[in-house]
């Protein structure tokens, strides 16, 4: 049994005044949980916004408090590279797009408050991938030594190059030219997404209101590893309810049916509606016409949605783990051919099992 | 198993069988906390295989491990230094220097150093000598008041001062000697009660000292400039980056207020003339 269920863990997130009395020993786990689901720092920031973080325990208030000096200073941070990459691209007339945590922080959404960034997405051209590889690597940008089956996978199937740090201050960078992996034949046209960029104080390039959901929405249900599952739900209900007007869904579902992904458009949806009691949009019936069956009403109810259950020991259970490891095979499924999914498999199990045996660290160059 | 470290406390949740007696004769007088563990953490073998081949253990802090395994023998080390790294990498609520913090007459002293400078062996040398420890590797300073917070932990000695320091203090008690971890020989000092932590209150910094081991040298003090000890306080600052412009007001408060000096020593009684006579006031 898990202590918290999904809706519960929801709950403290949109109406934190719910956690003033629970008992401390709760308030222990609750925190793990959050912070292991770098939630930790946005619970502080929606119980400041709802006036009840001074009457939380001051063994809570430490916790969150802290956390949140940790997601300020990260905030600060992203604005400092953002800035900066546009500057050193801006040298070869490249204007990157930021994506995901940078996107949020720039345009300063709701859901930027307290989010813990774990590196820096942008996008680029296809065709300008080379030059911007080669700008960066001149301005410290570095990329760690890949073994030679990684950088072909990135090389030849991904849709992002393998990822950069900064020699210095260890940012991460990973630069894309899509969405999603061309190899799976469902990476989007990115021109329907780059076309209606919207530029942030500063200079900064960043998605539209609805191709930033979209965005979230692909990475998160098209992912094979659901780590950070349920902060990106969270994401989404922020961003939805803060974009919210009929305009708004009226282009994320062209957006969707443009880009083939409708169905996944439905998923999010219902996952939001039962689990963060998201309001129904007005688009939803028709999605719903079209894409609810006995398959997909199970995937959702089932698998997502025990699958995006944070991954942490005090609510592991066996539902939890088969569905998580059914959204690996599916993530898997979905990136790659058949013929190409099956030696990739066999050449990451191979390792996999190794490290089982003998530790994490066993293939390490010594 | 629940480890009360006064600021902060840490429940052990697997610890390996060998660790358990050295935890409870280095923590066991504390009592317990009155508010559940701020950190879940253990320590145990990395996977299945590793508890027999050539066995390791692997800290943990709540479902991750910071660090590469290391050898079964080093795990107690590896707890204190596992412990060390969970109050590094959350408490931003303070500034967290890598120092040792000793206090007399209400007058802390903090001594930033690189390892090998001698400070944990002048930190064991003043704690036995009638000083209070605050602390032997972390000075937990309050962002508004600029005191100094106690932190119950041991001292960690390493080499020759582990013998040095049983031969000066023939009394003290200290855990096995942990030997070849990546510091060299370890061992664990004990050096302070918890009926003696307990009346250790935060307390205002009166000076700042980069201590440096000069073997058969007599004590030498250089006064430092502000800038100099500010960009030697702030590098040694685990949190610095982290706290930003809080961490850039603390570290200027302290040095505007502190003496500062750079000493080399030979010998330890020496230092503690100097400091009792012309720093503690």
């Amino acid at each position: 049994m898990s202590i918290f269920s999904n809706q519960q863990l929801a709950s403290f997130l949109i109406a934190p005044e719910g956690a003033v009395d629970l008992p401390l020993e709760l308030w222990a786990k609750l925190i793990l949980i959050f912070r292991e689901s770098k939630l930790l720092a946005s619970f502080y920031h929606v119980s400041i916004a709802k006036e009840c973080f001074e009457l939380y325990p001051e063994y809570a208030q430490k916790h969150l408090f802290a956390a949140s000096i940790h997601a300020s200073r990260q905030k600060a941070q992203v604005l400092f590279e953002s800035e900066s990459l546009r500057v050193l691209l801006a040298k070869i007339d490249v204007n990157p797009i930021f994506l995901k945590g940078a996107n949020y922080i720039l345009r300063n959404s709701l859901n930027s408050e307290g989010r813990i960034v774990s590196d820096i997405d942008i996008l680029v051209k296809k065709d300008e991938i080379e030059n911007v590889e080669s700008a960066l690597k001149s301005a410290l940008w570095q990329s760690e030594k890949l073994s030679d089956y990684d950088e072909k996978y990135y090389r030849n199937w991904a849709h992002e190059i393998p990822p950069l740090f900064h020699v210095l201050r260890e940012t991460v960078l990973d630069v894309h030219h899509n969405f999603y992996l061309p190899i799976s034949g469902r990476s989007p046209n990115v021109i329907l997404f780059s076309s209606t960029v919207e530029t942030v104080a500063g200079g900064c390039l960043v998605l539209g209101k609805a191709e930033t959901v979209l965005h979230s929405i692909i990475h998160l249900f098209m992912n094979e590893d659901f780590t950070n599952a349920f902060r990106d739900l969270f994401d989404i209900h922020l961003l939805v309810n803060e974009y919210e007007s009929s305009e708004f869904w009226r282009s994320l579902e062209i957006l969707a049916s443009k880009t083939q992904f409708e169905k996944e458009l439905y998923y999010c949806l219902v996952l939001l509606m039962n689990i963060f009691g998201t309001q129904e949009p007005s688009i939803f019936p028709k999605l719903r016409s079209r894409y609810k069956s006995l398959y997909s009403d199970f995937f959702i109810n089932k698998i997502l949605f025990n699958g995006i259950m944070p991954r942490h020991s005090l609510l592991n259970n066996y539902k939890n783990s088969t569905s998580r490891f059914l959204i690996f095979i599916r993530g898997h499924w979905l990136k790659m051919p058949i013929h190409i999914l099956i030696s990739h498999l066999a050449i990451k199990s191979y390792k996999g099992t190794l490290e089982f045996l003998f530790g994490k660290y066993f293939l390490d160059e010594k | 198993m629940v480890v009360n470290t006064g600021l902060y406390a840490f429940n052990v949740t697997c610890a390996h069988r060998q660790i358990t007696p050295t935890v409870n004769s280095i923590y066991g007088d504390a009592t317990p906390p009155n508010t559940p563990a701020d950190f879940e953490i253990k320590v145990a073998s990395p996977s299945f295989t590793r508890r027999f081949f050539r066995p390791q253990v692997s800290f943990y802090c709540d479902q991750h491990s910071p660090f590469k395994p290391l050898p079964l023998a080093q795990a107690y080390a590896l707890l204190e230094w596992g412990m060390n790294w969970c109050i590094a990498t959350h408490d931003h609520t303070r500034l967290l220097v890598h120092a040792a913090v000793l206090v007399k007459n209400n007058q802390a002293i903090i001594f930033p150093a690189a390892p090998g400078s001698g400070k944990s062996t002048l930190t064991a040398y003043l704690a036995m000598s009638g000083w209070n420890l605050y602390s032997d590797e972390m000075a937990i300073i309050d962002l508004e008041s600029g005191f100094v917070s106690p932190l119950y932990r041991p001292v960690c000695l390493k080499n020759n001062s582990i013998d040095l320091v049983k031969q000066w203090f023939p009394e003290s008690v200290f855990t096995s000697t942990w030997k070849d971890t990546h510091k060299g020989d370890v061992a664990h000092l004990k050096a302070s009660s918890w009926k003696q932590y307990i009346q250790c209150k935060p307390t205002e910094i009166v000076a700042v000292i980069f201590p440096k081991f000069v073997a058969n040298s007599d004590l030498k003090i250089y006064s430092l400039d502000q800038l100099q000890a500010f960009e030697t306080l702030s590098k040694n600052a685990f949190n610095y980056g982290v706290l930003g412009n809080l961490g850039f007001k603390m570290v200027d408060k302290i040095i505007k207020r502190a003496a500062l000096f750079e000493i080399e020593f030979g010998e330890l009684c020496d230092v503690q003339a100097f400091l009792s006579e012309d720093i503690i006031r």
